[in-house]
């Protein structure tokens, strides 16, 4: 689609648009960097030369990332959002993938209303349904307790799940269950044996996005969780900024930030192009 | 698909769609019901003072500045920052179909910011605006420009600051909705526009964004949804106990029903709020399928 002209001489006319790219990267790149080194200073330092390097960024990386490990407890919230998230995530593809399966690859009466009740909570603020919620947790003894945050997020995560999976499944091609068919195969043999394998592309791509967003979740785990030691990482960070605005620890807090937020970056270094993929999918429905 | 094949697979779709049809209803479905009747009663959570009060929830809501002042601010966010993000992501997208170099690259780190929690990126914009030493009280006091040093998280001024930090995070998303759109307009039409002379931003303009009305439509309506309920972010520098002059819709009901430092519990008038909040995601979202309809039929 280029041009001779324009091949000739390319990166000077295009040089604006280079120029604009980079500084929105490099901002984007440089507040995460400044997030991460401020995790390695101290506070004098953290107030006192903000721009700078730190200067003994091992010793007081040890003792900030310690500090938020440890004393601040994000060593336990770590581990309960692992169980959290791992447990959410399969529970979310347990129920969504046969569900979108059917929706995306059968015929029957209600198909399309059962569709669009499964995805209608997309469109639900979370923050509606806090009274309702808390009663229904309460009266089944799940409220503060991990298994009914599980139950809750991987509700509320279906319709996202469904969205996407059904996108997929509708995808694969036909001749595959009809070869399936023709040798005899149920619908529950194909599914297990023909559909799940080649879809796990799509599969993952969903699980991927399960896992941030439940790993990121915040409102409900502030709703539902009372315990310190039940907190999620979300919760943690939370609770650990409202005693830090206290006791000005900043760096501690920087350290805790950066805890955090690892697990998402790690997998978004890693499958960026598949989440990427997997969302131009969504939106192409 | 025949006919007969589905019949005798009646059990499959039950036992297929059961599992996430019951999950999604009891924890989900039938409590946003149990809100919409809840947003009828006067309630403080002891259950024998349910009283059934009938629209009076909402009747005083209109006369309740609280949620006039709280409606604004979550439009700057919606409104405002809805702007700001779509004006940015279809400059982008134009700049993005020229025939640049490391265009995966660019788009991944435009993207990468929606991965990160609400609760992160509150608190790190906090540092972005802190007026000892964040960056931007450092660049305005370097430029004199003492007016915008800050304080930034003040009440007056943090619903603006922090939708900044909102456009920061979704652009990159949105952005890729919009790309997917443009990836589908054939290469030929591009190239027709190209040797009629139209200038790269003309095509663009005329003929590639009137083709993307769809997946603008999908956009617009996820933007507008999830603005509107935009919590983490804010809470993550206002809790426990965000001042009145910061709230927005989401956070006022937070407030009034069980969020409050000490709580409140207005449980019915909060979940009334949670109702108008609901109500406004789903005429925004009507009003983004209005405009695409009309788009279609000019094309």
């Amino acid at each position: 689609m280029e041009t001779r002209s324009a091949s000739r001489a390319p990166s000077l006319r295009q040089a604006p648009y280079y120029a604009i790219l980079i500084v929105l990267c490099a901002f984007t790149i440089g507040l995460l960097a400044w997030v991460v080194l401020g995790s390695l200073k101290s506070n004098i330092e953290i107030f006192g030369s903000p721009w700078s390097l730190p200067s003994n960024p091992i010793a007081n990386g040890i003792k900030n990332y310690s500090t938020a490990w440890t004393t601040a407890h994000l060593g336990d919230y770590f581990f309960n959002s692992v169980v959290v998230t791992g447990a959410s995530v399969v529970l979310i593809l347990a129920v969504a993938a046969p569900a979108a399966y059917v929706l995306a690859r059968m015929l029957f009466i209600g198909r399309s209303t059962l569709s669009y009740y499964l995805i209608a909570g997309l469109g639900v603020p979370h923050v509606l349904i806090v009274v309702p919620l808390i009663v229904l947790m309460t009266d089944l003894h799940l409220v503060n307790t991990l298994p009914g945050l599980i139950l809750v997020y991987s509700a509320v995560n279906v319709p996202f799940a469904v969205l996407l999976l059904t996108g997929f499944f509708r995808s694969l091609p036909q001749e595959l269950e009809d070869a399936a068919a023709i040798d005899g195969a149920s619908r529950f043999t194909t599914f297990f044996r023909v559909m799940l394998p080649i879809a796990r592309p799509g599969i993952g791509t969903a699980a991927v996005f399960a896992f941030v967003e439940v790993w990121n979740e915040f409102f409900l785990a502030l709703l539902l969780i009372r315990d310190g030691e039940l907190r999620t990482m979300p919760l943690g960070i939370y609770s650990l900024k409202t005693a830090m605005t206290m006791t000005a620890n900043w760096a501690g807090l920087y350290a805790g930030i950066v805890i955090l937020i690892i697990p998402a970056t790690v997998i978004f270094i890693l499958l960026a192009d598949r989440m990427m993929r997997g969302l131009t999918l969504s939106a192409g429905k | 698909m025949k006919r007969s094949r589905v019949r005798g697979n009646g059990l499959l779709v039950v036992s297929f769609l059961l599992p996430a049809i019951a999950l999604y209803s009891l924890f989900f479905a039938f409590p946003v019901i149990r809100a919409l009747v809840v947003s009828l009663f006067d309630w403080n959570g002891f259950s024998g003072d349910m009283k059934f009060v009938g629209l009076a929830n909402f009747i005083n809501i209109t006369q309740d500045s609280l949620f006039w002042e709280a409606i604004g601010r979550t439009l700057i966010i919606s409104v405002g920052g809805g702007v700001l993000l779509f004006g940015l992501v279809l400059f982008l997208g134009g700049v993005l179909l020229r025939p640049l170099r490391f265009k995966r690259v660019f788009r991944a780190i435009l993207f990468f910011p929606v991965v990160l929690p609400g609760i992160a990126v509150g608190i790190i914009w906090a540092f972005v605006y802190n007026y000892d030493w964040g960056p931007v009280s450092g660049v305005a006091g370097a430029l004199g420009l003492e007016d915008l040093q800050g304080p930034w998280l003040a009440p007056d001024r943090i619903i603006p600051a922090l939708t900044v930090a909102v456009v920061w995070t979704y652009a990159g998303y949105y952005l890729l909705l919009v790309l997917a759109g443009i990836d589908r307009v054939p290469r030929d039409l591009l190239e027709a526009a190209r040797l009629d002379g139209a200038s790269e931003w003309t095509t663009y303009r005329r003929v590639v964004l009137p083709m993307v009305g769809d997946v603008m439509d999908i956009a617009l309506i996820l933007w507008i949804v999830g603005s509107l309920r935009i919590f983490d972010v804010i809470a993550a520098i206002t809790l426990p106990m965000p001042s009145t002059s910061t709230y927005t819709l989401s956070i006022y009901v937070w407030s009034q029903t069980v969020g409050g430092d000490p709580p409140v519990f207005r449980l019915g008038y909060g979940t009334a709020l949670g109702v108008i909040l609901l109500a406004l995601a789903i005429l925004g979202a009507g009003l983004s399928r209005l405009r695409g309809s009309r788009q279609r039929i000019e094309f």
